[in-house]
């Protein structure tokens, strides 16, 4: 008996031609574990929100929908409410009440369950989560992290059969999300429960998962084991494939073309361990001369063209607070596109803050294109100089729509309302938003809202842009188009400073790379020293091909390496 | 401080009970010797409570209880004892006087029973409390809540945005400012009602409204607590017994009369006191209990 | 409009309870000279609210309902914190007055009441609570029922509009919520008046009424209508608050 039997649905949401779900069917057996991906707005939401019918959205739909052999709207509520489990993206937006405890008894409450059961109940999830330590916390307290476990545990104290989460980890730093996949795949593994996912992050995921399902315009694109998934969309040469975890894209990129279709598709590796024994098996003959890529050039530190610089900075918030910079000290030359890396908390977004003077350190000095900061008046500062793209794009958004938010940042005095609007046009065309000009801000995907925030803070004309973490909750694609606009930018002679916990993305796009830890910068490289030296902080490819190539950062330099063999 | 309060881990509907008391009996006892004895023991409470803090807040109380002793003969000149007068014949008498010290008392000592009360009955405690009689209203009181930091933080976020586009909030004229201030709110309602439909998917999804809600608490009403209010509910009927039979009579002008002392004045104030002292005891003996088993250590 | 929604028995029989209660405390002081003017005052304050809460809670309000009550009240509270550069700034009722014409007089006077209610959470509860409650209500429900009668309109208010609405917040303010605030403090303070101490009270509360209703008329004027486009667009796009 399936669990899920989807047959034949089609959806469409109202004043909207193309159906946002078309013709999908699928069946999920009872105690699975699935995975849905595809691109943004490919409609993983709308199909997941879909199995559970209070939180099926609007529109006219076919087909029938089936929960253990019943039709889903038939279900009652009740047992819907405690079969099918539902964890979305956004942890903040789901806790409801204020307090941790009461939090993981807000599902039985609404059961109505005696005063024993919850005891039980509640007393048997914190122990299970480890969520002892936090019980009585208020949820104020708790960090993203602790408040989707939070989310989790809440869901799991009605004892589901089924576990849906859409991108659960989208809002997280990388250690908390790889906790909460763990904390997911041991329900899995231990209870049996269901789990449907959606995600983005594949690296992680995708070897766990028993089955893939892959969207692409309200479509199945395939459907099945991960292995047979990953050469299905490599021979399709999807859009998709890109998004694949890096072992399966080495393997695919060694074997290319006709080839791809050729191999076994089990023998493909999944996972960092899978591919170190296959690079181990196929490659370990290769002649020493031809396993190291040619060295980079070392990371010069030199005095020209200094356009951002720290010099023994000092920072806390509060007087009885302890600092959060510690003599940070780093210089930022003119045309780089520079990535701040490390972990959370260790005071990276607050340097940004401190280098656009919204906060201001009380030791230390910050020198903007030479001149100390505080000598800059607000003017010019903010005028054709620095600006910040926060890591919430939608902080930036206070007016009605994209158009009239990209207006009030231009200074209309002495310019015709002709020339505001091609001063927008051309800032919307730079960030590839000009479609999304006469839309409400908050009706944008993650992603546009992010492409959104760049151009308004675009407007600004800075010659230093500072943004933090531009990739946290986008997809591959996106930040693929990301990194297009910043490209662009940096040809225009701009200079970029970022703050990532992305270290692909530092890896491909960055020009040096900084590790800040403890308040400070420790050390500061080019991309292939930085991650060749670090042997846990490191891509996913480094990891795989580190035993027996050298300097090899990114898929292509590995692929390179196993061609050239 | 925590763990010098342990009448606040006592069960929500105890304390609760005794601050209700407490504050009624405070306004209620309006005689000199039943005020005193509500002045002192309220503060007793408050120093085993929050120390020092309370001590800081009885001294700020001083001019409060100064004003309303003060101010109070200038508005009646009914007394007889005329201790000046001014304005030409306006009498400024003793009676009055008294009289406005018994209220600047009673004054005090709320304020200081209720600083005590926010203390102790926090707001989840309050909300268990009225849970079962009022579930919608002490939900959205719960959510609201955890609300009101949040906004507060996105508030404080959103200046930091504006100021890092050097569209600051905090320069220009008064009426640009108000204006700032208007958008930031207008921006932040934008968001948290964006953020609450995903609020209430959450609650939808987790059975709001399937059924009749129960109400979990992390509460015990144990042995200690039966006893507890049981004590408390005998000393309060004995005071209110005494107050009933008119041993609290007192009549301040023309001249200050008040019943004699009879033996059922004296019990009904010692109840009284008993009363009230019944959570500083539980503190001091907890105090105690701690020391003696650190010493043993 | 829910307010037509027909009353259930229970909340019927509350209703007739607490007046008559009202009443009952009420004839205490007059009839038989009870003395406590504070306690019977706050029994009435407390009575008047307790009808609009058991219609809350009877109408067993959906969970978006509680969630755009308990938004509201939230954003009331932090409204001062949006104006942390002037000092004793609290347009307070201003937000309220504006959700009540919003979403109406029962929502209006929920959201005055429990603003209050939680407002005391966070900077103490006191003698007052029991008073702002209905002070501040009372704003909401005016200001909804004129809504509802369509004496104000709901939404898009024309210049000369904000204008006459910023004066009648202002006014109401100044004039209704300030002196039912200073009601509480003069029975507080004493049990036997005169016609001085009585003006005295109402004397000294007069410069915090009038920045309170400076307040409240500055955001009022600055806000009302992108305030009530969001409540709108909330409406509209989810049906909620309806």
């Amino acid at each position: 008996m399936a669990q899920f039997a989807f047959q034949n649905v089609t959806f469409s949401y109202p004043k909207c031609d193309h159906p946002a779900l078309d013709k999908v069917s699928f069946e999920i057996e009872a105690g699975s574990y699935v995975m849905l991906c595809g691109k943004s707005g490919c409609g993983k939401t709308t199909l997941l929100r879909h199995l559970k019918t209070v939180l099926t959205p609007h529109g006219t739909r076919t087909g029938q929908i089936l929960f253990e052999d019943v039709p889903l709207d038939q279900v009652s509520q009740r047992e819907q409410s405690a079969k099918i489990g539902y964890v979305m993206q956004n942890p903040d937006a789901q806790v409801v009440t204020d307090k941790v405890w009461h939090e993981l008894a807000f599902g039985l409450e609404s059961m109505g369950c005696d005063q024993r059961t919850m005891r039980l109940r509640v007393a048997e999830m914190a122990s299970y989560f480890g969520i002892q330590g936090w019980f009585h916390k208020d949820v104020k307290d708790l960090s993203g992290g602790q408040k989707q476990l939070l989310n989790l545990a809440s869901i799991m104290a009605m004892q589901p059969s089924v576990l849906i989460l859409d991108e659960p980890t989208s809002q997280l730093d990388p250690i908390a999300a790889t906790d909460f996949l763990n904390t997911v795949r041991k329900i899995n593994l231990e209870l049996g429960t269901t789990i449907i996912l959606s995600e983005h992050r594949l690296e992680e995921t995708f070897s766990a998962a028993d089955r893939v399902l892959v969207m692409k315009q309200g479509r199945i694109l395939a459907d099945g084991e991960p292995h047979e998934v990953g050469q299905k969309l490599i021979t399709a040469g999807d859009e998709m494939a890109a998004a694949l975890p890096a072992p399966m894209r080495i393997f695919y990129g060694v074997n290319s073309g006709a080839a791809a279709s050729q191999v076994a598709a089990a023998d493909c590796p999944l996972t960092v361990r899978e591919g170190r024994t296959w690079l181990t098996q196929n490659f370990s003959d290769i002649p020493q001369d031809k396993r190291s890529l040619p060295d980079a050039a070392e990371y010069e530190e030199t005095d020209d063209n200094i356009v951002l610089s720290f010099k023994d900075v000092w920072f806390r918030y509060e007087r009885e607070l302890p600092d959060i910079l510690r003599g940070t000290s780093f210089d930022v030359h003119k045309g780089e596109l520079f990535a701040l890396v490390g972990g959370n908390g260790t005071g990276k977004s607050t340097t940004l803050k401190c280098a656009c003077g919204v906060t201001k350190p009380y030791r230390g000095t910050i020198k903007i294109k030479g001149k100390k900061l505080k000598d800059w008046k607000n003017s010019e500062l903010f005028r054709g100089c620095i600006a910040m793209l926060p890591q919430d794009p939608q902080n930036l958004f206070v007016k009605k729509t994209v158009r009239a938010d990209l207006e009030e940042m231009i200074d209309s005095k002495g310019l015709t309302p002709e020339q505001v609007q091609e001063k927008v046009l051309e800032v919307a065309r730079t960030c590839d938003v000009e479609r999304l000009l006469d839309s409400h801000s908050f009706d944008l995907s993650g992603g546009e809202q992010q492409r959104a925030a760049l151009a308004k803070v675009l407007l600004c004309d800075p010659e230093i842009l500072l943004l933090d973490e531009p990739t946290k909750g986008i997809d591959g694609f996106f930040k693929r188009e990301l990194a297009g606009v910043l490209a662009r930018l940096r040809e225009k002679g701009m200079t970029i400073v970022m703050v990532s916990h992305d270290i692909e993305f530092c890896a491909h796009y960055a020009t040096s790379v900084s590790m800040f830890f403890d308040g400070g910068v420790v050390t500061t490289n080019t991309p292939r020293r930085f991650f060749a030296q670090n042997s846990f902080y490191t891509t996913s490819a480094n990891r795989m091909s580190r035993h027996l190539f050298e300097n090899a950062i990114v898929d292509e330099d590995v692929i390179a390496l196993c061609k050239n063999a | 401080m925590k763990e010098q309060d342990a009448f606040s881990d006592f069960h929500p509907a105890v304390t609760f009970a005794f601050f209700a008391l407490a504050i009624l009996f405070c306004m209620f006892f309006r005689h000199p010797a039943f005020t005193a004895a509500t002045l002192l023991f309220s503060f007793l409470y408050a120093v085993s409570v929050q120390g020092v803090r309370a001590c800081k807040f009885a001294l700020a109380m001083v001019p409060v209880f100064l004003l309303v002793t003060c101010i109070n003969p200038l508005f009646n000149s009914l007394g007889k004892t005329v201790l000046f007068t001014y304005f030409g014949g306006r009498v400024y008498s003793l009676e009055a006087l008294a009289y406005g010290a018994c209220t600047g008392c009673m004054f005090v000592a709320m304020f200081i029973w209720f600083s005590s009360y926010n203390r102790v009955m926090t707001s989840d405690k309050f909300t268990y409390l009225f849970g079962g009689l009022a579930p919608a209203i002490t939900l959205t009181l719960t959510m609201a809540l955890r609300l009101v930091p949040t906004y507060l933080n996105k508030l404080s976020q959103f200046g930091h945005c504006r100021a890092s586009l050097g569209k600051s909030i905090q320069v220009g004229t008064t009426s640009e400012k108000a204006a700032h201030g208007a958008d930031l709110l207008s921006q932040l309602t934008t968001w948290a009602f964006e953020n609450a439909v995903q609020t209430a998917d959450s609650m939808k999804s987790r059975g709001y409204g399937v059924g009749k809600r129960s109400n979990f608490s992390i509460y015990h009403f144990g042995n200690r607590d039966k006893l507890l209010l049981a004590a408390m509910g005998v000393f309060a009927a004995l005071s209110i017994a005494g107050a009933a039979m008119g041993v609290q009579e007192i009549e301040f002008y023309p001249t200050i009369v008040a019943a004699p002392v009879t033996p059922l004045f004296t019990c009904s104030l010692c109840a009284y006191c008993t009363l009230l002292v019944l959570p500083t005891m539980i503190n001091v003996k907890e105090i105690v209990l701690w020391r003696s088993s650190l010493s043993r250590m | 409009m829910q307010e037509r929604v027909k009353t259930s028995p229970k909340v019927l029989a509350i209703t007739v309870a607490c007046i008559a209660l009202a009443l009952a405390a009420l004839a205490s002081t007059v009839l038989l000279g009870v003395e406590n003017y504070y306690l019977v005052s706050v029994a009435i304050a407390v009575l008047t609210t307790v009808p609009f809460f058991a219609t809350f809670e009877s109408r067993k309000p959906q969970a978006r309902d509680l969630v755009v009550l308990a938004v509201v009240i939230a954003l009331a509270i932090v409204s001062r914190a949006a104006f942390f550069w002037f000092p004793d700034f609290k347009p307070i009722a201003a937000v309220i007055i504006i959700a009540g014409i919003a979403f109406g007089p029962q929502a209006g006077f929920m959201t005055g009441a429990m603003s209050m209610l939680l407002s005391n959470f966070l900077f103490g509860q006191g003698p007052w609570t029991p008073w702002q409650m209905l002070a501040f209500g009372l704003a909401g429900l005016v200001f909804g029922i004129l809504s509802q009668k369509n004496l104000i309109p709901h939404k898009d208010y024309t210049k000369k509009q904000v204008l006459l609405l910023t004066v009648g917040g202002f006014f109401f303010t100044w004039c209704v919520i300030g002196p039912l605030l200073d009601v509480c403090a003069l029975f507080l303070m004493a049990n036997d008046y005169t016609v001085e101490s009585v003006l005295a009270i109402f004397a000294s509360g007069v410069p915090v009424n009038f920045t309170r209703a400076v307040a409240t008329a500055l955001l009022l004027f600055f806000a009302t209508n992108p305030l009530l486009d969001k409540l709108e667009r909330v409406k509209v796009k989810y049906g909620m608050g309806e």
